[in-house]
């Protein structure tokens, strides 16, 4: 008999909290000028169809789940696919996705240190920051990670209400038109297909028993996402109306370009600072999650009953990966080509096929009998 | 474990060693810092950068109080012939103790030749520099960028730092020049909507014999005739800010005087105050009347397409005024008189705004009031609307002003009355 893994527990506003904090970490990095580059001046309209594929990926993910209401996506992978196949799949997905993930974030959020204040250190001691933020905050297990979103998300939110409010007396509504853009294929086809790949949702499905079980995780999720994606709209359409988009695309960091901005008088202005701070913590956060849940999906899969020795190996493997790009550029490729692909599979493809799975099996089983 | 619990307080103290900085961290007395920088046309290489830094000494009056005249200065002027910006801000380095920082540099001031020549490269590097606050101000200096920094002291001031921010929001009491910074000259160049501009700035050499005819003699009745450096003042500080220089691309084509200035702020809906003069409507020989004018709410654009492709844009402007000087004696204050002052002002206001949007259709192919901001709303993509490639059409559009004027106070006075003639 395994013994089960002790993950805590936390309530579904902590959930809510925690998954919403971790999803809107991208905006701090360069992926918003992603955006704006597909779907110039209409690029506020982009998260619309991001957010309703990742409510149906909850959805789906919450039909998975309540097959079987103990446990979390991995046990459900290897019930569908057998143990064989089913494990093969989960490890994928945990060094293929969030290992990957992590690194690429690690490597992302160094490099915008680098590029915004801590210019002469070395990018090894930045990702090592960042990696001893995740391994401290992996260790201490999801159900700190959830009280310390908790605790900060009203900094968080606050540092974000400042900057937009702040930004107002900038704000040109011309910049929003044309009012499709580049085209509704891009707004909307590229739009949806390039902002629904969030790692928040295959997240959610490993640490669900934690969250409180699946009989609640549709409710967690679906606020998560509305929180994720509201943040992300407002960020977008904060930039764009800012700076319009053949200038807001041209950004490393479109988000230290807004708080840079910020100029209320002779009195109020240089904020960002304050700022960098809330990257801070949203960055360690975002980092200590995707190393928990890739440690705990690792050990579910291998039957193991404590994640934390799986910690320092998988970490061990974000920093050397988030190391192997040459530059800048190269990481936000990767960033833009293949995680944003990749993160759509265990997200939407994977329950389906589980769903499709379990069905086959239980039509077979219902003719047998 | 209590061991291991001392052990491992006194390692993180330990820690504690390593962290008395950052790496490449640079205290406050290891800077210098730029608070203005001028860019002139170099003679054997891409130009001059001259840059203007503050003093600490004097700023933080250490200087001794008795020191000798041109010592003790707020700022002190450096320049360099040099590739570029930020070659130039490596090359000072040679000359000082101390990192010389963007970070607190509040104006960058262009000459007129480098500006006719084109900034947008510049723009473009300076963008991309780390140190680099979109919300500096620009200027164009006609002459020497050099020159302008090395004279513009001004003499009231006690913090450098504050006179261009200062100058920056003094544009909202007159509307002689407009307050424009880096981010807005950057946006407009790159913009298939509206083409940029950007404030003078000149040294005025002369005295009052520079002064323009009045009215008395022939000239115009505005004290807006003036741009940068012509302005006739006396005193100690020859620096001048007036009138715009207007670009197509990021290339200069133009300059505008203080009072076409007011007409292309109106025109975009940034006047925010200022004293306007007109010739009295109901005497015969030349005869002023003030008016201490502000920006009733912004200006309705209708924008609409003719039948041969052409754009029509109605604008509509919205003025308030209060009575500020009449030398006639007519008792315009009366609601019987309003109206015709009013009907005066608007139409005095439209044929100067009318008259600016024919110079900068015919002269200099350029729209800077931003109509095209009001026509892309037609469009429903970027696509349609880059091939409808609208500053190549701005020139033919056909633009309607409509100005309304109430003049809602009249001062501390409200009424006019008729002195005996002593004849």
């Amino acid at each position: 008999m395994v013994k089960i893994i002790k993950e805590g527990r936390f309530g579904p506003g902590e959930a809510i909290v925690l998954l919403g904090i971790s999803s809107m970490a991208r905006i701090f990095l360069p992926y918003p000028r992603l955006l704006v580059d597909i779907g110039g001046p209409a690029v506020w309209m982009m998260p619309l169809g991001g957010l309703a594929a990742a409510l149906t990926g909850i959805y789906l993910m919450s039909l998975v789940l309540k097959k079987s209401p103990g446990s979390t996506i991995i046990e459900i992978t290897e019930q569908a696919f057998g143990p064989f196949i089913g494990m093969a799949v989960n490890i994928l997905v945990t060094f293929q996705i969030l290992v990957v993930i992590g690194a690429v974030f690690i490597r992302e959020f160094s490099e915008a240190m680098l590029t915004i204040t801590l210019r002469y250190a070395p990018i090894s001691l930045i990702d090592a920051a960042f990696l001893a933020m995740g391994l401290l905050g992996a260790y201490l297990g999801v159900e700190a990670l959830a009280r310390t979103a908790r605790l900060t998300y009203l900094y968080v939110l606050g540092g974000l209400s400042i900057l937009i409010f702040s930004l107002i007396p900038f704000w040109n509504f011309h910049n929003m038109l044309p009012f499709f853009g580049n085209g509704p294929k891009e707004v909307f086809l590229m739009g949806t297909y390039s902002t629904a790949g969030i790692a928040e949702i295959i997240i959610a499905g490993v640490i669900v028993q934690a969250m409180g079980g699946a009989k609640i995780f549709a409710g967690i999720g679906y606020r998560a996402m509305l929180l994720g994606f509201g943040i992300l709209f407002l960020s977008l359409t904060t930039l764009v109306l800012t700076y319009s988009w053949p200038v807001s695309e041209e950004f490393t960091l479109p988000f230290l370009r807004l708080a840079r901005t910020i100029y209320l008088g002779r009195f109020f202005q240089r904020p960002e600072a304050i700022f960098i701070l809330v990257w801070g913590i949203v960055g360690a956060i975002k980092i200590a999650l995707l190393l928990y849940t890739a440690a705990v999906s690792l050990a579910r899969s291998l039957k193991l009953p404590e994640y934390r020795p799986l910690i320092w190996p998988l970490g061990l493997a974000m920093f050397i990966l988030s190391l192997l790009p040459l530059d800048m550029p190269s990481v936000i490729e990767v960033d833009a080509v293949y995680i944003r692909s990749a993160i759509l599979l265990p997200d939407y493809l994977l329950p389906l096929l589980i769903l499709a799975v379990l069905w086959l099996k239980g039509r077979g089983a219902r003719a047998g009998s | 474990m209590r061991a291991a619990k001392i052990f491992f307080f006194f390692l993180a103290a330990l820690t504690l060693l390593f962290l008395t900085g950052c790496f490449g961290s640079r205290e406050t007395d290891e800077t210098f810092y730029v608070l203005a920088m001028g860019f002139d046309k170099g003679e054997k290489d891409n130009m001059v950068v001259t840059v203007s830094i503050a003093n600490p000494k004097t700023i933080a009056g250490m200087d001794g109080g008795g020191s000798a005249k041109g010592e003790g200065k707020n700022v002190v002027v450096q320049s360099v012939e040099t590739y570029g910006p930020l070659t130039g801000i490596e090359q000072l380095g040679t000359s000082t103790s101390r990192h010389l920082s963007l970070l607190h540099t509040k104006a960058y001031i262009f000459s007129e030749d480098m500006a006719r020549e084109g900034l947008g490269s510049w723009f473009s590097t300076l963008s991309r520099y780390y140190e680099l606050r979109a919300t500096s101000y620009v200027f164009v200096c006609r002459g020497k960028a050099k020159d302008f920094l090395e004279k513009n002291q001004p003499p009231l001031e006690l913090s450098p730092t504050k006179q261009y921010e200062l100058i920056g929001s003094l544009s909202a009491a007159h509307g002689l020049y407009q307050n424009s910074m880096f981010k807005e000259f950057y946006q407009d160049y790159k913009s298939w909507s509206i083409q940029p501009s950007l404030p003078l700035a000149a040294i005025h050499e002369g005295g009052l014999e520079t002064a323009k005819p009045g009215v008395v003699e022939g000239g115009e009745q505005t004290l807006g005739k003036y741009v940068a450096g012509e302005v006739p003042i006396t005193g100690e500080n020859k620096a001048q800010f007036d009138g715009t220089a207007v670009f197509r691309g990021d290339k200069m084509v133009g300059t505008l005087n203080g009072e076409e200035t007011r007409f292309y702020l109106m025109l975009r809906g940034q006047f925010e105050n200022g004293f306007l003069l007109i010739l009295d409507p109901l005497v015969a020989e030349p005869s002023g009347i003030g008016l201490s004018v502000h920006q009733a709410r912004s200006p309705k654009y209708a924008t609409r397409f003719n039948e041969d492709g052409s754009v029509t844009v109605d604008v509509d402007i919205y003025l308030e005024a209060d009575l500020a000087a009449m030398l006639s004696g007519i008792n315009y204050e009366s609601p019987g008189n309003k109206p015709i002052l009013e009907e005066a002002f608007s139409e005095n206001i439209r044929e100067g705004c009318q008259k600016l949007i024919e110079r900068t259709q015919e002269e200099f192919k350029s729209d800077i009031f931003g109509f095209g901001e009001q026509v892309k709303g037609h469009f429903w993509t970027v696509q349609s609307w880059r091939n409808f490639d609208w500053l190549q059409k701005y020139p033919e559009a056909q633009v309607n002003v409509t100005v309304h004027t109430r003049i809602r106070r009249t001062g501390l006075q409200l009424k006019t009355t008729q002195v005996k003639s002593g004849e």
